[in-house]
């Protein structure tokens, strides 16, 4: 599979590229929203300086609650961006971490979201596969996983080195017996040439990766 | 006092940042067209131009080039909303002074005093 090879990939890669520049046009929306709320509190701050506190106490209140929540959209937006160029080549090298981190980040975006701690191994763990369906891999299972929990509880989301390259481990995941994976998790582990293990009884899914599964 | 172009074609964005610095001393001035900036650098001197890496009809690389004809000492800061690594990494391999969208003032601030205290980006 590579890109300009497959017209189904390539219609992928026209709508990351999209997607990209969308996220890079709200981006700059957002800078100029960030600055005209600090040029509004630099002003506040000279009044307060000139006439007294006032109103303007309230004033850099608001101020501080447009800039609180400019800086959760840059969030959203650069995760976007990186989801985004996760489809520029089929295959490529990927380090773990990063796509067990955004997914995990990505998860909070989900429809009935659980809480995520994420525990990333130590520097980096690069594997040859595909970023794109990596990442819908680690998605579908997300959501599988959530399935299990109630509001309150959590699952743990850690990556590690292994002999054969890198591994990416669900845990805590309650609510598992009598449940299998979903379909589109086992084809997608078929397609990635990786393995993936349910073990029901100790609430956890584990991921495992080839250095080269390309090859 | 420092004085600064800028240069972005998000003329709300560019006018906010002038007038921000504006209000923290420093001489500032700004454009949203590469022929306005080139038009302004040859009938005022500038310390600093804080440039958008993407302009319309020039990149921001084709504009400083450009400048460095009529004002061969400026130093130049650039600006992204892009945040691509691979651009980042490039621009800063090559000497340049780069910063991502959204940007604090104050990183503004200490970035144009460290690109005035190192004379970077004065070269051709």
């Amino acid at each position: 599979m590579s890109a300009g090879s497959n017209p189904g990939w390539d219609s992928l890669a026209f709508c990351g590229r999209m997607n990209a520049h969308i996220s890079h046009k709200i981006r700059n929306i957002l800078a100029t929203v960030s600055e005209t709320a600090g040029l509004l509190d630099d002003l506040v701050e000279m009044a307060e300086e000139q006439d007294g506190a006032g109103n303007c106490g309230r004033l850099r209140e608001l101020s501080g609650r447009i800039v609180e929540q400019i800086d959760r959209g840059q969030k959203v937006v650069q995760r976007m961006n990186q989801f985004a160029h996760s489809v520029d080549t089929a295959w490529a090298e990927v380090d773990i971490n990063d796509a067990a981190g955004l997914m995990a980040s990505l998860s909070s975006n989900m429809p009935y979201p659980r809480a995520v701690d994420y525990r990333p191994a130590d520097g980096t763990i690069t594997v040859n596969t595909s970023p794109f369906l990596l990442e819908q891999l680690l998605y579908v299972l997300l959501r599988f996983a959530f399935d299990g929990l109630t509001p309150e509880q959590g699952l743990t989301l850690a990556t590690r080195s292994t002999d054969r390259g890198g591994a990416v481990e669900f845990s805590g995941v309650a609510g598992l017996s009598g449940r299998r994976l979903p379909d589109e998790a086992l084809k997608l582990a078929g397609a990635l040439d990786l393995d993936l293990e349910l073990r029901a009884d100790q609430g956890i899914i584990l991921v495992e990766l080839d250095h080269n599964l390309a090859d | 006092m420092t004085r600064v172009l800028l240069v972005d074609d998000e003329k709300e964005f560019v006018s906010a940042l002038a007038e921000r610095l504006a209000l923290r001393g420093y001489a500032a001035d700004w454009s949203v067209t590469a022929e306005d900036a080139l038009a302004k650098v040859k009938a005022k001197e500038y310390d600093v131009c804080l440039l958008d890496m993407r302009m319309p009809r020039l990149s921001g690389l084709e504009l400083k080039q450009e400048i460095k004809k009529t004002a061969p000492c400026m130093r130049f800061i650039f600006l992204t909303g892009h945040g691509s690594e691979q651009w980042f990494e490039e621009a800063s391999s090559e000497g340049e002074f780069c910063l991502i969208k959204p940007v604090r003032v104050e990183q503004i601030m200490e970035t144009i005093a460290e690109v005035i205290k190192e004379g970077k980006g004065g070269a051709a």
